[in-house]
């Protein structure tokens, strides 16, 4: 039983070609990997997954929980339980985060038929998640990734996974920007989300997660394509030459 | 804005949105008389676009006759940006609602200072489509 199922992907953006033929499988409870060369489709995947209308399929097809999701709005699919992380945090001007993330949580339990939490309820839960993640209180009054340097913004996406719960989680770079004393906090979290049967996908440039995380997959991605997909003893290969050797022997033969 | 006294202070705040092809004009008068040394003023005007057929002015005029008084102009444009509102969907917020949180966000400093009876005329205003 796969939980996201990528199957013969194509994506093209205004004529260019992105991804070609992709293949990716992922289980419920692992942690998958996606390295590769900059400029090599890996944000671009992301996006895709998430629906971004600028990107277009041409072929193959996305599989969420056995149900194709091609064409289904981005809301939906983050209601369905895909939450993605991006890149650069967006900055929204005036926007109160603590109102974001009430009205986030209200809309995706109301999907899923639960009941409404009124926002005394929701405080009490967001404080929990503030108190684990070493957070300032005033943070949640300042309006959302405005003025946060990048490890905050960072560990704000953090606080999005802890309060919202999805099923399918994709981490873009999460490493970034985040000190020692934090990034190790975040793998914690990381590694006891994968006891609670939920998946993810990171895409990272740093190969010293690996020995960090539980990892079950490393992919390697050049030019829209994934060539190698091993478990984690590629990882010291990687750390020692690079992607060089393996993009080669694919042009060998 | 006209300043006479000695040691005096104001903040001009315009925000305007344009939609439905209007165009949006600000004009603004800061003068600072010779008998008011010292004296402080910021005027900050910021517009946000909607529609690719509206636009936005500014013309600001200062005058001033003392050389011991300091004057700020800032201003800015801006659109809602693709990017923050698929942010907002990405986390299972319905397109309506996305609109209207960045838009509540860029006028959010100035609906904070208006009384509580108007505050239905706004929402009114700005869900209207």
């Amino acid at each position: 039983m796969y939980i996201l199922n990528i199957k013969n992907l194509n994506v093209k953006i205004k004529k260019k070609k992105i991804i070609n033929n992709l293949n990716l499988k992922i289980k419920k409870k692992e942690i998958h990997i996606l390295m590769g060369p900059n400029g090599s489709g890996k944000s671009t995947l992301s996006l895709v997954i998430a629906g971004n209308k600028k990107y277009k399929i041409t072929k193959g097809s996305i599989l969420y929980n056995n149900i194709k999701i091609n064409k289904i709005s981005t809301e939906k699919r983050a209601k369905k339980g895909i939450f993605i992380s991006f890149q650069n945090s967006i900055e929204i001007h005036g926007l109160n985060n603590e109102f974001f993330l009430q009205q986030s949580l209200n809309s995706i339990r109301k999907y899923n038929k639960k009941k409404k939490l009124n926002i005394i309820e929701i405080r009490k839960k967001i404080y929990k998640i503030i108190k684990k993640l070493n957070f300032n209180k005033n943070f949640l009054y300042r309006s959302l990734n405005e003025g946060f340097s990048g490890g905050e913004k960072k560990k704000n996406d953090i606080l999005q996974i802890l309060l919202l719960k999805p099923n399918m989680i994709i981490l873009d770079e999460i490493d970034s920007g985040l000190d020692i004393k934090n990034l190790k906090l975040i793998f914690k979290i990381i590694n006891k989300f994968k006891k609670k049967k939920k998946s993810f996908l990171i895409i990272t440039h740093n190969p010293k997660i690996i020995n960090n995380l539980n990892i079950d997959f490393i992919h390697i991605i050049n030019k829209g394509k994934i060539i190698k997909s091993s478990n984690k003893n590629i990882s010291k290969i990687i750390e020692k030459k690079g992607y060089e050797k393996f993009i080669k022997k694919k042009y060998k033969n | 804005m006209i300043h006479i006294g000695k040691k005096t202070k104001s903040i001009i705040l315009a925000k305007s949105i344009s939609k439905d092809n209007s165009k949006n004009t600000h004009r603004s008068i800061v003068k600072i008389c010779k008998s008011s040394k010292k004296s402080k003023n910021f005027t900050q005007c910021n517009s946000l676009i909607i529609d690719k057929n509206s636009s936005a002015y500014t013309i600001p005029c200062i005058k001033s006759k003392n050389k011991y008084s300091y004057i700020e102009h800032e201003t800015y444009s801006s659109y809602i940006k693709k990017e923050q509102i698929f942010f907002l969907l990405q986390r299972g917020i319905n397109k309506k609602n996305a609109k209207y949180m960045i838009l509540n966000g860029f006028c959010k400093k100035i609906l904070n200072m208006l009384p509580i009876e108007h505050s239905l005329e706004i929402e009114y205003n700005l869900f209207k489509d």
